[in-house]
């Protein structure tokens, strides 16, 4: 079962989504799996938390280098207000997040994670898998006539 | 009380980076009223940082506060605002609260009791003198440190504003609070005196005012010494022009009935007096009240001669019959009133006089009666005067 080119886990001691797939398909019940196995049940808030702490950033920072309102930023970091899927792209460039980690951070926001087969998501790994800022992947997103991240006029 | 409105975004920007340069060692308290957390600053610290929602913020308060230079007092080191909260950012005080200390020690002597006490006066004096009321002294407020009891958490003190009818924000501590903190009027420095005088009771029971045994341990002499008894009773009279009007009185009053010479301490009656009118000042006020009286007697008579060709013999006497009536009743408000300020002694505010308030009702009711007298004159001329 397990591969050898296995991707590492995504923190030192969770065990790894897809083993817990494997065994949430091959239950009986939900119940069967839920009791023996510990959800995580972590909010946006407490993930925003965790990346600021690994990647060693204080919340003025990512607001500056994401381009959000301060006070909407301030208010997603105290869990008073939910980000859209833009503004939450927007915040894992504030972050500095990789392509996983990004892809965390909108399912943890409830919305749709980047899908390669859409023209604009596709653009938008590109830019973050090459550690691009917010800034550049919206002129990117603009040379290639797609939608910026920062709607225009704000 | 205004509360502060959100910062803009630059202002935010700034206070979340000022917010985020604190690391947080531990959480000391988490109330409705705000967030309470012991941080450092790198290396610098401890301090003690307050989170206050916005909305229960005095940011007045807090400015007065930070120009205040006392020992006993929390030194302020910042204040920034958040889109949600007011933070202030002050000295942290080690040491046990009054709470702890009375609850492992059971209940102080009265020597012990009084030292506390009087430190606790000497703080909250000098906020009175810069226009705050603390409005939550209470024992887990006090913090006994190596120089003496240190009063903190200004979380819910307000400046005084004259002329307001009541607090805007109504929050305090059940058994330490004065009455008029629940909504009734506005709260002042004798508010605060009410609290130390509770606090006091405390520190020598050892038991909150209102919980069981409290009145057992009042009673006993031996517990709380007669003197001090009285001292308790009157810093937490429900009248606030009956309590000490001043925190440094209240601890030079316990002081006093602390010493063993003295059986009893300084006669209420002397300070009492600020709020009864002296008998010079009663006198000053009847003399006015009957004076106004006399002229109103001459009027009414003169207005009215039997030789006076417009009125007949039944408009006399109906005009004499108003003309007594007001007249009594010209004479009798000033004298209710001054009665009634002797009486009521608490019904103003902590810089007017009860004798002052007399005498402006005396005025309005001298101008009344006139503006009466005239009215009445040109009735009974109009009226009844062609009549023949």
């Amino acid at each position: 079962m397990a591969q050898t080119n296995a991707r590492p886990a995504d923190a030192d001691d969770e065990p790894l989504t897809d083993e817990l797939l494997e065994r949430l398909l091959a239950s009986r019940s939900p119940e069967a799996y839920l009791s023996g196995t510990v959800t995580l049940d972590t909010t946006l808030t407490d993930y925003l938390k965790r990346l600021l702490d690994e990647h060693h950033l204080t919340r003025a920072q990512v607001i500056r280098a994401s381009g959000l309102n301060s006070t909407f930023c301030y208010q997603v970091f105290q869990g008073t207000r939910h980000p859209g899927r833009d503004n939450a792209i927007m915040l894992s460039f504030g972050l500095g997040c990789t392509l996983r980690e990004t892809q965390r951070l909108l399912r943890h926001a409830g919305v749709s994670e980047l899908w390669c087969k859409k023209r604009r998501d596709a653009i938008i790994i590109f830019c973050v898998e090459h550690g691009m800022t917010r800034e550049r992947c919206d002129d990117k997103l603009y040379e290639l006539g797609e939608e910026t991240l920062l709607a225009a006029g704000e | 009380m205004t509360p502060p409105a959100p910062p803009g975004e630059a202002e935010t920007l700034s206070s979340i980076e000022r917010d985020d340069a604190y690391s947080v060692t531990r959480v000391l308290a988490d109330h409705p009223s705000g967030l309470t957390e012991l941080v450092m600053c790198g290396s610098a610290g401890p301090y003690v940082r307050k989170r206050i929602p916005l909305e229960l913020a005095n940011a007045a308060a807090w400015e007065e506060v930070s120009t205040i230079e006392e020992p006993r007092l929390p030194r302020v080191i910042e204040t920034y605002r958040l889109p949600d909260a007011f933070v202030v950012v002050c000295d942290y005080v080690p040491g046990a609260s009054l709470a702890e200390w009375v609850g492992q020690r059971r209940r102080l002597t009265p020597a012990e009791a009084v030292g506390i006490l009087a430190d606790v006066c000497q703080a909250a004096g000098e906020l009175h003198r810069h226009g705050i009321v603390h409005r939550d002294i209470t024992p887990p407020n006090v913090i006994l440190a190596p120089d003496g009891a240190h009063l903190i958490d200004l979380g819910i003190a307000r400046v005084h504003e004259d002329g307001a009818r009541h607090d805007t924000v109504q929050l305090g501590t059940m058994g330490f609070s004065a009455p008029e903190q629940f909504g009734f009027a506005q709260t002042d420095a004798r508010s605060d005196v009410y609290s130390l005088g509770c606090l006091l009771a405390f520190m020598l029971t050892g038991r909150h005012v209102g919980e069981q045994g409290f009145e057992r341990g009042m009673a006993d002499s031996a517990q709380v010494p007669r003197p001090l008894a009285q001292v308790i009773e009157r810093a937490c009279d429900l009248e606030p022009s009956a309590r000490y009007q001043t925190a440094e009185s209240l601890a030079a009053a316990a002081k006093e009935a602390l010493d063993p010479g003295k059986a009893l301490p300084v006669p209420a009656a002397q300070d009492r007096q600020e709020a009864r009118p002296t008998t010079r000042q009663k006198a000053v006020a009847w003399a006015i009240g009957v004076a106004a009286a006399a002229w109103g007697v001459v009027f009414a008579v003169a207005g009215v001669s039997p030789n006076n060709p417009t009125l007949t013999a039944s408009g006399v006497v109906m005009y004499r019959l108003f003309a007594t009536v007001l007249v009594v009743a010209w004479c009798a408000i000033p004298g209710i009133e001054l009665c009634q300020a002797s009486l009521r002694r608490g019904r103003y505010s902590a810089d007017e006089h009860p004798w002052a308030h007399a005498l402006r009702r005396t005025a309005i009711a001298a101008g009344v009666g006139l503006l009466a007298m005239c009215v009445v004159v040109l009735f009974c001329q109009e009226v009844l005067g062609p009549t023949s």
